[in-house]
């Protein structure tokens, strides 16, 4: 019996529906999806009209329509009555929707039309790009969140006496019984909250229609942080080194090719071995970063040769035979011999920071880069650096610990200087370790699919400026 | 004259609804469609709703509309929206309706489900609302693993549902019109209108009720009690907990047990390599491995150390025997014996609950009330790692830690080597100090074992977003103002 009346209602529905829509509900923001419909389109383009219709959910702000929902309640025919039903209905704005396929990039045009003076959705048009299909949906998210305003805006719709009104936000935007205050500092009382509009007591005098704007928390930083995630791991799945692997754990191969694989390889080819192991990982065809080889050999020769080059070639080779060195030498000795798998690692993280960039791989545990790269560089000096593909970086932080290590082992003895060095020491390590988890990762694929997205830039580097070569280094943070 | 019968028709219709409802019978509700946009979302999104139906239709507490006949109306007037929803029901006379959405992540799925109450207290408003995640893929599971997932949401959201529904019940001369046998006490109310439809609750007495009678020498007539579901919701949770625990673990056994006690001493020695070795790196708990290395090599560290400076071989060198040289040397023995356990149990207890998490397989020596017992008598966050609490684990580990050292600091006697009676001179022991830290393991070993005893498994399958401590910078310039400060916010 039920049934039945649930099909008689439904026959109701459909027809008072109608009238009863545009009393109760809002109709804020209406999105008109105009992508070509092939069926690959077809589908992005309706899972990014969710996801943007989603956006202003999460946004609590204005209360979204699909074209298609406004079309039929609105009992308009034709697409093109859209605009003229719109101001009919009070709608403030259309946001047109269009999803096509330029080669290899998915681009999602978004076009805001405010039908009235808003100050939070200016008109324009703004283009996302993506060569992931699923962060372009995610992206025009954020874009839409980001326009939102930090407080409530609403209108008066009902003045019932002096200070009492009913407004157009409810429980839908965030209200709640309770006190607010509004931007101007006067307070807001909800006496009774619906779903889209509220009872409120405000001891001022408002005219209907007219604007004000409640002190109301928003979620905005939390939402988009979680875009943010989603979109990273997105990335991070599409690009993953597992994909090399058919299958393997990149994370187990990292482990073993830096604990095992490239120690032994540089014993044999110092320097090349690094490169050689990159494979373990891999990596084939590929081919090597020599000016990281030249650095590692010079740095490996530099290791064995530095004290008997300062003992004028007249002290032991090896490190554990005192023979004619001072105490300094040969505490340095021991320190440069046992220092040399750090060189090694160094060598094989420049080897695979060099493999990911031209390779368009992200290496492994990429997920949680900061933490990755935070260990990395507590364990090896310039380790998250060059994680993250700051090779030059990596470098820079690597020589000057190294060489601050073997000062201090040189200057043991000498009680100001060993505090010196050892204070510089701890210091750049710090540094180090901050840098490592702030900077943002620079591998191409990356950063164009979060070119939009940075908030904290460290760049350092060597580029013709006016004919000229020019040395920069800058350090910015987006809010 | 065809249009003026289906108007009568219609007309009987309100009217036959609108005084069912008036009854105040049991809450009209419907349980509609949860969308997915890709087949994997769809699937998972029609597992849910037809667990959620039938965990509503054996809870007997709504008299839920054909869920196929929703389905199929919903479809046709393309009514998925809150929005649309909201008409749609309303005209249909439902005090309540379910809508949801999945949607596919590069981890997993993330579900989201919302009710809305229509009647009196929320005329419209959301009543609740669940988002979880789900890590993984159900494709890759069979039917029945897939169910198991799908019913474990579903049951989730409807113990969310039942702790913040509440149905009104009239008060009509001291009696309850109710389909609902009510017992206890609750505030009365009565509606007050503001405005329009705008309407507030307004508290009068506590009622105590019996069988749906008011008890007392009050008269109380046209007001309401709200009646809730909390102890459906416990119920729910109880049961939905103790099935999943039957279906990932293994029967618990005295063997297991026996095992588990007779390994514990080598265990605990073997710890330094098998724990990083076999135990996160073969399973890849690489978060674990790094909070071992963080928080249990400088015991290690510790271990070593005393048991390779014994005092016996200091003595044979005559060297002065300080209270840290004896106590490193006997924390070095406890941590060979016990103090190694606690990693170990992490170390495989983290595999065993995620593989218990995601339904794959039974699982063994987990879930058994004798080695909770144990483990959390045993200390050291033992427990708490057994029923995967890390957090808690490291904090009884290292508080743990730190009352057997200061006791075994106390309790050691140092010796001085008198060089001139060519013999050793020993000093007391700190014998209050050694009864203070001794009091304090104590206290800490009975919390950690109620502790340990009261918290559940952790073994559900999603991770709910709602839950969570967030601490945020703020920056605002803005027309109004300029903020700048930090936000924090606990989400429970």
């Amino acid at each position: 019996m039920r049934n039945a009346f649930l099909i008689v209602w439904c026959a109701v529905y459909s027809v008072i529906g109608t009238a009863a829509y545009a009393d109760d509900v809002p109709i804020d923001v209406v999105i008109v999806n105009t992508s070509v419909d092939t069926p690959m389109i077809k589908a992005l383009s309706s899972i990014t009209s969710e996801a943007i219709k989603e956006a202003f959910e999460n946004g609590r702000q204005l209360v979204p329509y699909d074209a298609q929902t406004f079309l039929q309640i609105t009992n308009t025919k034709s697409a093109d009555e859209i605009v003229g039903k719109a101001h009919l209905y009070g709608v403030s704005l259309i946001v047109y929707m269009q999803v096509f396929l330029v080669g290899p990039v998915y681009t999602c045009n978004l076009t805001f039309k405010p039908l009235e003076a808003m100050s939070t959705f200016k008109e324009e048009t703004i283009t996302i790009h993506s060569t992931i299909p699923k962060n372009i949906p995610l992206k025009a998210a954020k874009e839409i969140l980001k326009r939102h305003s930090d407080f409530l805006p609403v209108t008066i719709k009902q003045k019932i006496n002096t200070n009492t009104y009913i407004i157009d936000a409810g429980q839908w935007h965030g209200l709640q019984q309770g006190r607010y205050t509004l931007t101007d500092g006067a307070e807001c009382v909800v006496v009774s909250v619906k779903r889209y509009s509220a009872l409120v007591t405000i001891h001022a005098d408002y005219n209907e229609g007219q604007q004000i704007t409640l002190n109301a928390g928003n979620k905005f930083p939390m939402i988009i942080k979680r875009i943010d995630a989603q979109i990273h791991e997105n990335i991070n799945q599409e690009y993953s080194g597992k994909k090399l692997l058919k299958g393997d754990s990149d994370g187990k191969r990292a482990i073993e090719a830096t604990c095992v694989v490239n120690p032994l390889g540089n014993i044999v080819l110092p320097g090349y071995g690094a490169f050689l192991s990159t494979h373990y990982l891999g990596f084939s065809h590929s081919e090597p970063d020599w000016p990281g080889i030249y650095v590692a050999l010079g740095a490996v020769a530099t290791q064995l040769m530095l004290v008997p080059a300062l003992g004028n070639l007249d002290v032991n080779f090896f490190p554990w035979v005192n023979g004619n060195k001072t105490n300094a030498q040969y505490r340095l000795g021991i320190y440069l011999w046992a220092t040399l798998p750090v060189t090694y690692t160094v060598a094989f993280f420049n080897q695979l920071s060099y493999a990911y960039q031209k390779q368009k791989v992200l290496p492994p545990f990429f997920l949680h880069d900061d933490v990755t790269a935070f260990v990395a560089s507590a364990i090896v000096p310039g380790g998250g650096l060059f994680y993250k593909g700051h090779r030059l970086w990596g470098h820079t932080y690597w020589l000057t610990e190294c060489s601050l290590g073997g000062l201090l082992t040189y200057y043991w003895e000498d009680g100001g200087k060993r505090a010196v060095f050892a204070g510089a020491f701890i210091g750049i390590k710090l540094i180090e370790l901050i840098h490592a988890v702030i900077a943002s990762p620079v591998y191409s694929m990356y950063t164009y699919e979060l070119s939009n997205n940075e908030n904290v830039h460290v760049d350092v580097g060597m580029a013709p400026f006016q004919n000229e070569p020019c040395f920069y280094a800058y350090f910015f943070k987006n809010y | 004259m065809k249009q003026d019968s289906i108007k009568k028709y219609i007309i009987l219709c309100v009217v036959f609804i609108l005084a069912s409802t008036l009854v105040y019978a049991k809450p009209k509700a419907g349980f509609g469609i949860i969308r997915g946009f890709s087949s994997e979302e769809m699937f998972l999104a029609t597992l849910l709703r037809q667990h959620i139906i039938n965990i509503a239709a054996s809870l007997q507490i709504f008299d839920s509309v054909n869920p196929e006949n929703l389905a199929r109306q919903q479809q046709r007037y393309a009514c998925y929206d809150e929005q649309c929803m909201l008409l749609f029901t309303r005209e249909m006379g439902l005090s309540l309706f379910v809508i949801g959405k999945v949607s596919q992540t590069a981890s997993g799925y993330r579900v989201h489900i919302a009710a809305y109450g229509l009647d009196i207290p929320y005329n419209g408003k959301e009543v609740c609302s669940y988002t979880a995640t789900v890590k993984g893929t159900i494709m890759d599971k069979s039917d029945r693993e897939a169910s198991y997932i799908a019913e474990e949401i579903a049951s989730q959201f409807m113990v969310l549902l039942c702790q913040r529904f509440q149905v009104p019940a009239y008060i009509s001369h001291n009696t309850v019109v109710s389909d609902f046998t009510i017992n206890g006490t609750f505030t009365c109310y009565t509606v007050e209108m503001l405005h329009d439809d705008f309407v507030s609750l307004k508290p009068m007495d506590n009622v105590t009720i019996v069988n749906n009678i008011v008890a007392g020498n009050g008269v109380y007539n046209d007001c309401m009690v709200l009646i809730d579901f909390k102890k459906e919701a416990e119920a729910i949770q109880q049961f939905y907990y103790g099935r999943k625990q039957e279906i990932v673990f293994n029967k618990a056994a005295w063997e297991d047990s026996c095992s588990l006690i007779a390994f514990t001493i080598p265990a605990s020695a073997t710890m330094p390599v098998v724990v990083p070795f076999f135990g996160y790196y073969a399973n890849e708990d690489y978060e674990g491995l790094l909070l071992w290395i963080g928080n249990v090599v400088p015991y290690t560290g510790m271990q070593m150390w005393g048991l390779t400076h014994k005092p016996d071989t200091m003595k044979k060198h005559h060297e002065d025997i300080s209270r840290h040289d004896r106590a490193l040397y006997y924390f070095g023995w406890y941590m060979l014996f016990v103090g190694g356990m606690p990693s170990f149990v992490d170390s495989f207890s983290h595999s065993y609950l995620e593989q218990a998490r995601y339904y794959k397989g039974k699982v063994s020596t987990m879930g058994d009330k004798k080695n909770e017992v144990y483990l959390s008598l045993l200390g050291g966050g033992s427990g708490m790692f057994y029923k995967g609490y890390r957090a808690w684990g490291y904090w009884y580990f290292h508080i743990t830690n730190l009352c057997v050292y200061g006791l075994l600091y106390n309790y050691a006697r140092p010796s001085e080597w008198d060089s001139a009676n060519q013999r050793y001179r020993t000093h007391d022991a700190n014998k209050s100090a050694s009864y203070a830290f001794l009091s304090l393991l104590s206290v800490i070993k009975i919390v950690e074992i109620v502790h340990t005893l009261s918290v559940p498994y952790t073994i559900s399958v999603v991770e709910q977003e709602d839950s969570r401590i967030e601490v945020l910078p703020v920056f605002a310039v803005n027309d109004y103002e300029k903020i700048t400060g930090i936000a924090c916010a606990m989400h429970f």
